[in-house]
Parts: C-alpha cells; sequence; structure tokens
C-alpha cells in the first residue's frame, strides 16, 4: 500500500488512527501497531510478508542468542551474528540479481524464465538493513537484545518506515516502542509534515515524472541541448521531490503515532561538495553505511598507512551503488561519487575552499546533475550521447520540442520543485507560525493542498472517451 | 510575561487541536460517506458514458470453503474458490480503483484538480504566442486562447501514418479491381486534426497539416471516385464544427450533402433529385457540452443543436435488423429530452445511438442498394442519402461484427449496387484495420 493512494489515504489511514487512539495502553498499541503494519505490507506484497515475518521471528531470535553468548569468553555470538546478518541479506542480494541484475549468467536466466512474475519486493532493503542494525548493535553490545517480539516486530515492519525509511537503527525507536505516546501538538505536526510530503509527491513529482519519461525514451542523438537539461533538472527534482516527500510522510506519520523518526534529507541541492552532499542525501543509508561498513573498515585497517581512507571511501560508494541495483550504471554511479569523495579529501577539498560559495554549489550540482544521468540512463553507451545532447554536440531534430512534447506545461512544477529543494517555503512557513493569523492561513493552506492532492489522485480516475461508444 | 506566554500556547493548543480535528474529519467523511450508501454505489458516469467501478465483496462462505480445501490439501482450489485475487492483487487494485470512483463528491473533485492544471499551463504558456494551449495535462486537446472551443489533438504525418495510406489505397485497388460492377465512392470529411489550420499545426513538424489527404490524392486509384469536404480555414472549421464536440453541424453536413450528391450522380445517372431542405432550426432551450468538453472539462460556453427541417420522407428504418424508430428527433423537437445534465451526450440523443447495422428502407422505385461504411459524422445525414436508395445498409467497421465480413458478404446478403465510405480520414482513407475486406 503506498502513503498517496486512496486506499491508504481513505480507508487505512481512518480506521487505523481511530483505533490507535482508542487506547494508550503501549501494549495494544504495539498489537496494532504490528497487525496493521503486516496488513499494509500484505497489501502490496502478499507472499513476500511472509518473508518479513520469517526475518523477524530469525532476528529477534538471533538477537536473543547473540546477547546469550556474547560475554561469555568462548563466545560464539560472532558466528551467530554473522550467519543472522547473511540471513538478512541473502533474499535481498538473490531477489535484486534476480530482477535487476543485468549479467547474463545462465541460472539467472533460468530462475528469471521460471519465476517471470516476480518483481522486486518493496521495501526491503529498508527492513533488509533495519535487521542488520539492530543485530549488529547487539553484537556490539550498543543495544539489549529485546525480549519482546511485538517490539522486535515493530521496529522492522513500522509501516511510515517500511517501504521507502528512513532507516533506522534500534536504539532510535526503542523507548517509543515501550512508550508510543502522541499529544495533539505532536499529531498536528506530524499531520501538516505528512500533507507537505504527500504535496511533493504527488504534485511535483509524479507531474515531473510524465517529463523525464517523456525526454529519456527519446534518442539522445536527436536531443536538442535545451530539452536535454530540461528533462535532466526534471528528473532531479522528480527523484528529490518522490524521495524527500516519502520521507516526509514517514515522518509525519510517525511523529503522529507518537515516533520520532530521523530525517533524511537536508536540501541537498544546496551542498557545497559531493562530501557535503552525502550528509545530506539519504542521511540514514549513509550514516548505516558509515556505521556499518566505513567504521568497522577504518578499525579493521587501521595498521595500513596508504591508501586507507580513500579505499573505504570507495567500498562504502560501491556499496551504495549496489544497494540502488545489480547493474552496472547503479555500481559506476556510486564509483562516480566515491571518486570525487576521494578528490575532496585531498587536493579538490582545499581548492574548492579556496571558491566563492556560489561556485562552490555550481561544483556540487553539475556532479550531481551528472551523477543523475548514470542513475537514469541504464545503458552506458547512451550516456555519450546525453552528454553530447547537453552540450548541443550532436544533431537535434526538429521534431522534438517542449511543445511537441506536450511537456511545456510543467515548467511551473518544475519551478515549484526547485523552490521547494531551498529552505524558501519553510522559512515562509516557520515565519507564518510564528502570527497567529498567518499560522491559521498556512493551515488552511495545507488543508487546501490535502484536498488538491485527493483530487489530482482521483483525477486518474477521470475517464471521458470520444468514442466511447466502442 | 509567564501568562502571555501561556496564552499563546493555549492558543496553539487549540489551533492544533482544530487542524486535527478537520484532517480527520477529511479523512473520515469518505468511509462513512460509503457505508451510508449501503452498497448502492453510482453505477454510471454520463460526463463519462461508462460504468463505474464498485467495492468488491468478499465472501464469508467463500473463504470458510477455501480454508477446507487447504486443510484437504486442495491448494489449488483453495486459492481459485478465494485467495487468488489478494495474492495477484487484483483485489487491491479493485478496491483502489473503486475508491476512486466512488469517491465522495468525485466529480467536484476532478473538476479542482482540472483547474490546477489550467492555472499551470496558462502560466507555462504566458509568455508564447500560440492561439491555442493545451486543455489540460493529458488529453492532448487543445484549447483556443479566448476560451470560445475545444479543439482535438493534431495528428502526425510520418512513416507509419503514410504506410497506412499506402495500405488503404491498396485496398480500394484491390476492390475496384475485385469488383468492376459495383460504384464505389469515397467522401471525406477533413478534420481540423489533420488539417494545416490547427491552431497549434505550426509548431508540430510532424503534424499532417493536410499532408496525408495529399499523399492519399497522389497515390489513390485514379478511377475512385473521391470528394473531400475541405476546410478553407480556422474560422471555416469554426463555422462547421461543434466547439465543444468533434462533431460537424448541420449546416456542414448540409453543404456536404450536396457534394455527395453531386459525386454519386457521376455513377447514378438516374438518382433521384436532391431533397430541397425547408429551413435550420434550433433545439429549443438545447445547450450542450460535447465529448471534448467532457474529456477534458474546460469551462467553455456550451453548444447549440440545430437541426434541417425536411417533410414528406416515407421509410422504414431497422436496427440490427428490427423494425424500430431510430434516433430522438421527434423527441428534442418536441422538447421532450433531458435537459437536466449539461453533458448528456445530446448529438447521439438527437440523431441515435451507434449501431452494428442501421437499415433505411424507401419505397421510391430505386433498384439500387447502398452499402454506407461510415462512422457518427454522416448520422446528421445519412437519411437524405439513404433517400434516392430503395435500401441503404449503415454500417461501422469499428464493429467486430461487420469488420469480420467481407464486402463480397455484404452484396450476396443485400444486393448490394453501391457503396460510400463516408467520414473523417480515418473512416476513408487512413487505417487499413479500418478497410472493408475485398
Amino acid at each position: 500500500m503506498l502513503f498517496p493512494s486512496l486506499a491508504f489515504l481513505y480507508i487505512f489511514l481512518p480506521i487505523f488512527i481511530i483505533l490507535y487512539f482508542v487506547n494508550n495502553s503501549s501494549r495494544y498499541r504495539n498489537i496494532l501497531l504490528l497487525a496493521a503494519s503486516l496488513f499494509f505490507y500484505a497489501w502490496g506484497e502478499p507472499l513476500f510478508v511472509l518473508l518479513l515475518i520469517l526475518m523477524i521471528l530469525v532476528n529477534w531470535q538471533a538477537a536473543l542468542l547473540i546477547e546469550k553468548n556474547r560475554d561469555k569468553e568462548r563466545s560464539n555470538s560472532s558466528l551467530i551474528s554473522a550467519l543472522a546478518v547473511a540471513f538478512n541479506l541473502l533474499p535481498l542480494v538473490f531477489l535484486k540479481m534476480l530482477t535487476t541484475a543485468q549479467w547474463n549468467f545462465t541460472w539467472l536466466a533460468g530462475l528469471r524464465a521460471a519465476f517471470p512474475e516476480l518483481s522486486f519486493p518493496l521495501g526491503i532493503s529498508f527492513f533488509t538493513f533495519s535487521a542488520i542494525s539492530y543485530i549488529v548493535d547487539v553484537k556490539r553490545g550498543e543495544v539489549g537484545a529485546q525480549r519482546s517480539l511485538l517490539r522486535v516486530a515493530n521496529y522492522l515492519a513500522f509501516f511510515p518506515k517500511l517501504l521507502q525509511g528512513p532507516i533506522t537503527r534500534y536504539a532510535e525507536m526503542q523507548s517509543d516502542l515501550e512508550n508510543p505516546r502522541s499529544d495533539a501538538d505532536g499529531a498536528a505536526e506530524g499531520a501538516r509534515r505528512f500533507i507537505m510530503g504527500l504535496a511533493k509527491k504527488v504534485i511535483i513529482a509524479d507531474n515531473l515524472a510524465v517529463v523525464t519519461d517523456k525526454v529519456f525514451a527519446l534518442n539522445f542523438r536527436e536531443l536538442p541541448a535545451g530539452l536535454a537539461w530540461y528533462g535532466l533538472l526534471a528528473f532531479a527534482i522528480q527523484i528529490y521531490m518522490d524521495f524527500s516527500g516519502y520521507t516526509d510522510m514517514a515522518i509525519g506519520l510517525g511523529r503522529v503515532l507518537g515516533f520520532k523518526l530521523p530525517e533524511n534529507f537536508n536540501y541537498p541541492y544546496l551542498s557545497r561538495s559531493i562530501a557535503d552532499f552525502w550528509r545530506r542525501w539519504h542521511m540514514t543509508l549513509m550514516n548505516f553505511f558509515r556505521t556499518y561498513i566505513f567504521m568497522p573498515l577504518e578499525i579493521a585497517r587501521r595498521r595500513e598507512k596508504h591508501f586507507r581512507q580513500p579505499s573505504n571511501l570507495l567500498i562504502v560508494f560501491l556499496a551504495t551503488g549496489f544497494w540502488h541495483g545489480i547493474s552496472p550504471n547503479f555500481i559506476l554511479w556510486g564509483l562516480y561519487f566515491g571518486i570525487f569523495i576521494v578528490l575532496e579529501s585531498t587536493f579538490l577539498g582545499r581548492w574548492l575552499k579556496k571558491l566563492p560559495s556560489f561556485l562552490q554549489n555550481l561544483y556540487a550540482l553539475l556532479i550531481i546533475l551528472t551523477g543523475w544521468i548514470f542513475f537514469k540512463v541504464q545503458s552506458i553507451t547512451d550516456w555519450g550521447p546525453f552528454f553530447k545532447a547537453l552540450l548541443g554536440w550532436n544533431a537535434p531534430s526538429a521534431l522534438f520540442n517542449l511543445r511537441t512534447l506536450n511537456i511545456l506545461m510543467y515548467m511551473p512544477l518544475l519551478l515549484l520543485g526547485l523552490a521547494a529543494s531551498t529552505p524558501l517555503f519553510n522559512n515562509i512557513y516557520e515565519r507564518a507560525r510564528g502570527n497567529k493569523y498567518l499560522a491559521i492561513a498556512a493551515d488552511a493552506m495545507l488543508i487546501g493542498l490535502f484536498v488538491l492532492c485527493t483530487a489530482i489522485t482521483v483525477s486518474g480516475s477521470y475517464q471521458a472517451f470520444l468514442y466511447s461508444e466502442f | 510575561m509567564m501568562e502571555k506566554k501561556m496564552t499563546a500556547q493555549i492558543k496553539r493548543n487549540i489551533q492544533n487541536l482544530i487542524f486535527i480535528i478537520v484532517i480527520l474529519i477529511m479523512l473520515v467523511s469518505p468511509p462513512v460517506y460509503w457505508l451510508s450508501l449501503r452498497g448502492n454505489w453510482t453505477l454510471d458516469s454520463i460526463l463519462e458514458d461508462r460504468k463505474l467501478a464498485v467495492f468488491p465483496q468478499v465472501s464469508l462462505r467463500d473463504l470458510k470453503t477455501a480454508a477446507k480445501r487447504i486443510y484437504q490439501g486442495l491448494y489449488a482450489e483453495a486459492g481459485e474458490i478465494f485467495f487468488n485475487q489478494f495474492i495477484d492483487t487484483s483485489f487491491q487494485r479493485r478496491v483502489n480503483k473503486a475508491a476512486a470512483e466512488q469517491m465522495l463528491l468525485r466529480i467536484p473533485l476532478v473538476e479542482f484538480a482540472r483547474a490546477f492544471e489550467r492555472a499551470a499551463i496558462r502560466s507555462a504558456y504566458l509568455p508564447l504566442p500560440d492561439e491555442a494551449l493545451p486543455a489540460s495535462f493529458d488529453s492532448g486537446m487543445y484549447i483556443v486562447r479566448d476560451g470560445c472551443c475545444v479543439l482535438q489533438e493534431l495528428m502526425y504525418f510520418a512513416e507509419a501514418e503514410q504506410a497506412a495510406v499506402d495500405a488503404r489505397s491498396a485496398n480500394y485497388t484491390e476492390l475496384l479491381a475485385k469488383y468492376p460492377g459495383i460504384h464505389f465512392y469515397v467522401f471525406n470529411i477533413e478534420t481540423l486534426q489533420h488539417s494545416s489550420y490547427h491552431p497549434m499545426a505550426q509548431y508540430f513538424p510532424q503534424a499532417d497539416g493536410g499532408r496525408s489527404l495529399q499523399y492519399f490524392l497522389d497515390h489513390k486509384p485514379a478511377d475512385l471516385r473521391f470528394e473531400n469536404f475541405t476546410l478553407g480555414s480556422f474560422q471555416d472549421y469554426k463555422d462547421s464544427f461543434f466547439k465543444t464536440d468533434q462533431h460537424w453541424n448541420i449546416r456542414a453536413s448540409l453543404e456536404a450533402y450536396r457534394e455527395i450528391y453531386e459525386l454519386i450522380k457521376a455513377g447514378y445517372a438516374d438518382i433521384s433529385p436532391m431533397l430541397e431542405v425547408e429551413e435550420i432550426e434550433q433545439v429549443d432551450g438545447l445547450e450542450f457540452l460535447g465529448s471534448l468538453a467532457r474529456k477534458t472539462l474546460y469551462p467553455v460556453p456550451p453548444d447549440t443543436l440545430e437541426y434541417a427541417g425536411i417533410e414528406g420522407l416515407e421509410y422504414d428504418t431497422y436496427v440490427d435488423g428490427v423494425l424500430m424508430d431510430y434516433g430522438g428527433r421527434d423527441r428534442y423537437i418536441d422538447g421532450t429530452y433531458n435537459q437536466s445534465d449539461k453533458f448528456e451526450n445530446h448529438y447521439r440523443g438527437f440523431y441515435g445511438t451507434q449501431k452494428v447495422q442501421i437499415q433505411y428502407h424507401f419505397e421510391n422505385g430505386s433498384q439500387r442498394n447502398l452499402l454506407m461504411i461510415t462512422s457518427s459524422y454522416s448520422r446528421t445525414i445519412q437519411l437524405y442519402i439513404a433517400s434516392h436508395f430503395r435500401d441503404t445498409y449503415i454500417i461501422d467497421l469499428r464493429f467486430e461484427e461487420n469488420r469480420a465480413k467481407s464486402l463480397q458478404d455484404f452484396i450476396d446478403q443485400y444486393q448490394i449496387s453501391d457503396v460510400l465510405v463516408f467520414g473523417q480520414p480515418s473512416v476513408t482513407y487512413y487505417s487499413a484495420e479500418d478497410a472493408i475486406k475485398p
């Protein structure tokens, strides 16, 4: 079930909210939350919900075993945790290979032929990483193993963050799981945040998806420069509004229910370097990689003097690429950012600091936008023609322009998305909150936005046909 | 100071509470509305001219039976009875669809979304000189900037279209060769979509702009009798077609009738004299918003419906082989038509609903029978043309029942002497798929 769907907004959510606030005992709320989360996941992934349940049971038991063995002299907790991590990773890697890997292995082709309908299950990357972080944190003694199956289950399957994160560590949710409490202020703030996220997704991201689909479906050798830039900018805004919008909805819902989920974005397009970008973009993923890959690598290789940190950084970004998809474009996309971060940690970073801040912004933006080409264009052989198109070095066709593709009309939404990628709206909103009349106006506007999002979603069902008699 | 802070906090709390209550009411209203309907769903949408989706129902009995089958080890059967609809997510999709189509205040919500789209479009096109702009995000249609009329999307002319015209020309060549005794006529209605007078044609290098017609004229069999209802300007279009519907009006249709009469006369020397139209009148009080307005929901001024008065025609009408009245002309003239819904399809209401076959029978002494291969455009003057033949069989090849037959089948069954292909380009010279099989 997706947040912007009408089934979620007008069936699941009202029923759940009413039931949730009927009783404020933490046991009741945890039971309800788990039932709702499993239903929420089963709605979209009726078979893979069994995998989620299996992972919950295995991780719950594994953590208890790890804790039991952790402090013993001849401990086998390392083996148990390694097995648990491998168990968690196995379905993710297997399913990712099966559904996204662009390699021609015979066994892979055989499996694909055997399961032609199989698609990559929603959210598996997110709950897998949550599970791994729980196991490792228990192994490290940073958190105690949770005896209550209910709380472990809710940590892993908590529906607001289940499909697109943010990736949380158990410690971040522990106290909320033990005592999920929500007050009117928190619920109102959560609802406001949810609506803002919904608007980003429904009004901006989904409409800009039309632009990117049309531009990136063209033959890049005939693509005019203006159109290439328009498509690329639209994709940059679309992916940010889509992902950060979903995160806003997750954080907002969490807040309504009395959970404080971590932030995942901090105006990434205002970064002054690539390292800065990765501190602002998908922050919880980077936090995960930093905690569970980079730092352990740094410690394990602490005696190595040469190229240790750069190589560890490259490994982290290689993993980032793999996480997004097992195909050359994602892997190279990860490496591309890794190389820039390595360079920035040496001479490039020093040079950049000497530049005026707007030039630093421009540098980061150009590198990020270029990165989105690798991300969006799956075929590596198409990268060259697209770059040529951006530079105006190919032979553009007169058939393709903003009018003929019918995408000029999305320009105001692109501009809106650009503005929403900066703190502009947030600053205006925060100022309005300080004035009682403007605060009411801001709330009225949010309600209007919610109606508009519903209207846009409902509008998709309107199908009047010219030749309806056929 | 402390008191002031507390007052501000209380006010904030009240505002938060009000905000939550409003949002909760909004979330709860649709499910309460659905429950209040008690299964009496809205089944038809006049605007969309289609059936609406309703919430699927699950039966407890099926669940019990399926559970029993599982207990018996008959998993496949259990799946078929109950579980498969959830596993393949068809149930979930039906719920989502029904939630949208049964939504409380659905059409006002759709109109609100369209208003937002229009605002975005208008601001995007503000600095441009275009005479027309997109009417909505995804309809492909345009609205003339002064808001007078909705225009259909542009048609393109490229290799695929050229191939379609070639295939149609080949079809005509084959028909003429195979049936030398049959009189063939083709009358094309040049629509704005294919015309160079579409206000947006200048911006679309791939737009048809009259090229497909010219290509057909250059490649059609030389002995094919062909005539065209030509658009001379954009104003000509506005005078000839409805502003909110793709069809043409009676004035343009009558002009076409004269041209068709001359076309047929070339192969039918003793054709009866042309019908004289008494006068053109307007259906009293009728204002309607046609298909284009329905599809875009653009707030355009409504159309009126004019008709031509012709007296003294005596004939029988058979609809799909059954003798009956066809169309609602008399009802409309009497004023007993549905006046409550501005989106009612009055073109269809007045001229008749599309059927597999309409047959007009005239006792006029003529020995010739006409097969009219056509579309809804011709309904305005089908009767006038039919009056010159004994029996006229009107078919639309978009119906599978007609498409399955060959011309020989019609000739054998109805003793056809003349064939008139009459309509917009997709009927007359495009789309080999919609051509009659030789």
